[in-house]
């Protein structure tokens, strides 16, 4: 099977007919490299979810994945008894996060026959998981300042239009008699739709569609071995980030876009399952295990793909993605010298 | 002029072409490489990593030494001692003391594992459980002073909640939604983030750094004071970020067993009417004590072997 291409032009009419499905080409881009091309299918741009669309596809698709087959489904147990059990810890959300980081080295690493989902064998998996997890949340934080900062010291007197509509959400489900329709509530609420709400929400929702890309386009080079944590905020590598996010907007923004609904959807599940901790407890864990963590970084796994197959990313640096089909207790930081072990059943601890 | 899109395969280069020119913003890029991987899956059946058989192995580890009979004799021993001691509420201080010793004695691979008591040694443990507890306290002052001032904020709010409700319970007009952006909202998010930031910090970086401190005073390497002495401090930093996956495995392990072994055997107490309760410091001298410390000791040989900590310093005690 050949490579696959995708060509953004823009073209009149009359040149476009003669790019029917089928014609052969010869491409020259601006930099001067010629590919030879069979044209598959063409696409009018002038609405917008044929750009998106083709993606959303592909996202789905992540969705099957860790109940596919038996050996995905015992991996996805494992990784929910950790998170579940690390909850009690206090350490869990840096664990998936770290965790998330090792999916984005997986899905790039060279080896194909490794499945996609970061083992946790020993505790020196959690451990690994967890100090990256700490280092990337710091990180998002730090970028993420700005906005924070906004939201707390402004915020608040927007917050009562956002609080009520919660109330009403929560009175609708559960059969309120305060509750309204939605058409009435908005016309009736005492809350208007000022410059200075829909500035801010611009502002926050601007800030974060620029900046969070260009983050976790950092992560990704961070995940193939090429960042270090204070690489984060040098200057050259910044730009490169937004550069990239410049240059796949038609990849990272659906991306983006899917992170961000699928936050939303578990922020509203989250907050309808504090009503029964034991719920909370047990099963958020594993419902943001397959329908949030998971599914978001496949996406970016799968722009970070994309990224190596065009040369803008580099492979993943040896010694960081796991070596193919060695046996499990092998997993050896790199820098580090075999360790000996003293005796047999030292093997599988730690 | 309007947009297109054009998916595209690589052919070879033979026949006739087409030519195209890109310019301006026009993109030429690939989506799909050749087939790199059958299909992507999860996880795949020669990654199969046993979990039951780990957690038996590691339990079995976990319990081997008490198949020696000195071991069981000092454990039980240790399990009376700090029962029949609830009372005085310093039970808690001999077993910290206890496991110290027990570190001590798997990272410095000692042949009894479970450290025998009498008079003398259980007023060692006693003195430096005391010592441990002191430089924890001293560890987490900050963190108190930041949960003290937020605590006192949230009283007061859990008040305002009590009025409130009382209120309207008589009045219908009181409108929740405004209740909570004016009064809960802005003192509870500042505070509430905070704290909760004040408390990851902690987790994260602090205590990593004092379990350090604890491994190298019980392998006898350092004093009680080294806790609050800069070098002390900063070397145990750069063990722990040299070791950091190791660490941290080892330390959110114990944490997750610390806290969910309290809630549950004190839930079991509190669910038998206190019948339980008296079982209460013998399940936690097995789970929050000797697991916790086996853990430690585990986590200070390995160290010991890559030569971050020194090794275990004789002294003058025969324990």
């Amino acid at each position: 099977m050949s490579t696959k291409y995708k060509l953004n032009l823009r073209m009149d009419e009359a040149t476009a007919g003669q790019l029917e499905p089928g014609t052969r080409l010869r491409v020259t881009d601006q930099s001067g490299r010629e590919v030879y091309l069979e044209v598959g299918q063409r696409t009018n741009l002038s609405s917008v979810g044929g750009a998106v669309s083709s993606d959303l596809g592909s996202f789905w698709k992540g969705f099957r994945l860790p109940l596919a087959d038996r050996s995905s489904r015992r991996r996805l147990g494992a990784i929910y008894l950790t998170y579940a059990f690390l909850r009690a810890g206090g350490l869990s959300s840096f664990f998936v996060r770290g965790w998330r980081v090792a999916i984005i080295r997986r899905m790039t690493g060279a080896d194909p026959a490794v499945g996609l989902a970061p083992p946790v064998r020993k505790l020196r998996d959690i451990g690994r998981y967890v100090d990256d997890g700490v280092k990337m949340i710091s990180l998002n934080m730090l970028f993420k300042l700005p906005s924070i900062l906004i939201m707390v010291i402004v915020g608040f007197s927007n917050m009562e239009l956002l609080l009520s509509a919660l109330e009403n959400f929560v009175g609708l489900l559960f059969g309120g008699e305060s509750a309204q329709p939605w058409g009435k509530f908005f016309s009736e609420s005492s809350f208007n739709w000022s410059l200075s709400l829909g500035t801010q929400l611009l502002l926050l929702a601007g800030f974060s569609l620029v900046v969070t890309p260009a983050i976790k386009i950092m992560e990704m080079r961070y995940a193939l071995g090429y960042l270090k944590y204070r690489d984060f905020f040098r200057w050259e590598e910044i730009k490169r980030a937004f550069l990239l996010h410049r240059k796949y907007k038609f990849k990272t923004i659906p991306v983006y876009l899917w992170d961000v609904l699928l936050t939303g959807v578990s922020f509203v599940v989250g907050l309808l399952m504090t009503m029964l901790p034991l719920f909370l407890l047990v099963v958020y864990p594993a419902y943001k295990l397959v329908f949030n963590h998971w599914p978001k970084y496949y996406a970016y796994g799968s722009l970070a793909r994309r990224m190596q197959l065009n040369g803008d990313l580099p492979p993943a640096r040896p010694g960081v993605a796991p070596p193919a089909r060695t046996a499990p207790s092998q997993h050896l930081e790199p820098g580090h010298p075999p360790i000996e072990e003293t005796d047999t059943e030292d093997r599988y601890l730690l | 002029m309007k947009k297109y899109v054009l998916d595209a395969v690589e052919v070879a280069s033979q026949g006739a072409f087409v030519d195209l020119a890109l310019e301006g913003k026009d993109l030429l890029y690939a989506v799909e490489g050749p087939a790199r991987r059958p299909s992507d899956t999860f996880s795949t059946p020669e990654e199969y990593y046993d979990l039951r058989a780990h957690f038996a192995r590691e339990w079995a580890a976990l319990i081997r030494p008490f198949g020696k009979s000195a071991n069981l004799f000092a454990y039980l021993v240790v399990a009376v001692i700090g029962t029949c001691m609830t009372f005085t509420g310093l039970t808690y201080f001999l077993y910290r003391g206890w496991r110290l010793d027990v570190v001590r004695r798997i990272g410095g691979g000692v042949q009894q594992e479970i450290p025998p008591v009498d008079i003398n040694s259980s007023f060692r443990y006693l003195g430096k459980g005391i010592v441990l507890a002191f430089w924890r306290g001293v560890y987490f002052v900050p963190l108190i002073i930041c949960a003290y001032f937020s605590s006192l904020k949230v009283l007061r709010m859990l008040l305002d909640v009590v009025y409130f409700v009382i209120e309207r319970i008589g009045n219908a007009d009181a409108s929740f939604v405004n209740f909570v952006v004016v009064k809960i909202i802005p003192q509870f998010t500042i505070n509430a983030l905070v704290t909760l930031i004040a408390l990851a910090l902690y987790a994260v970086f602090v205590w990593p750094v004092y379990r350090i401190l604890m491994m190298r005073y019980a392998l006898g390497n350092m004093s009680g004071t080294g806790f609050i002495k800069l070098a002390d401090i900063s070397r145990a930093w750069g063990v722990f970020r040299r070791n950091a996956p190791d660490v941290y495995g080892v330390y959110g392990f114990a944490m997750a067993v610390d806290v969910a072994s309290f809630l549950f055997f004190n839930t079991l107490g509190l669910l038998s009417f206190g019948f339980l309760f008296v079982l209460v410091p013998i399940a936690n001298l097995f789970f929050r004590f000797w697991l916790k410390g086996y853990a430690y000791g585990r986590l200070a040989q390995r160290l010991v072997q890559r030569g971050e900590l020194e090794p275990l310093k004789l002294n003058r005690y025969v324990y």
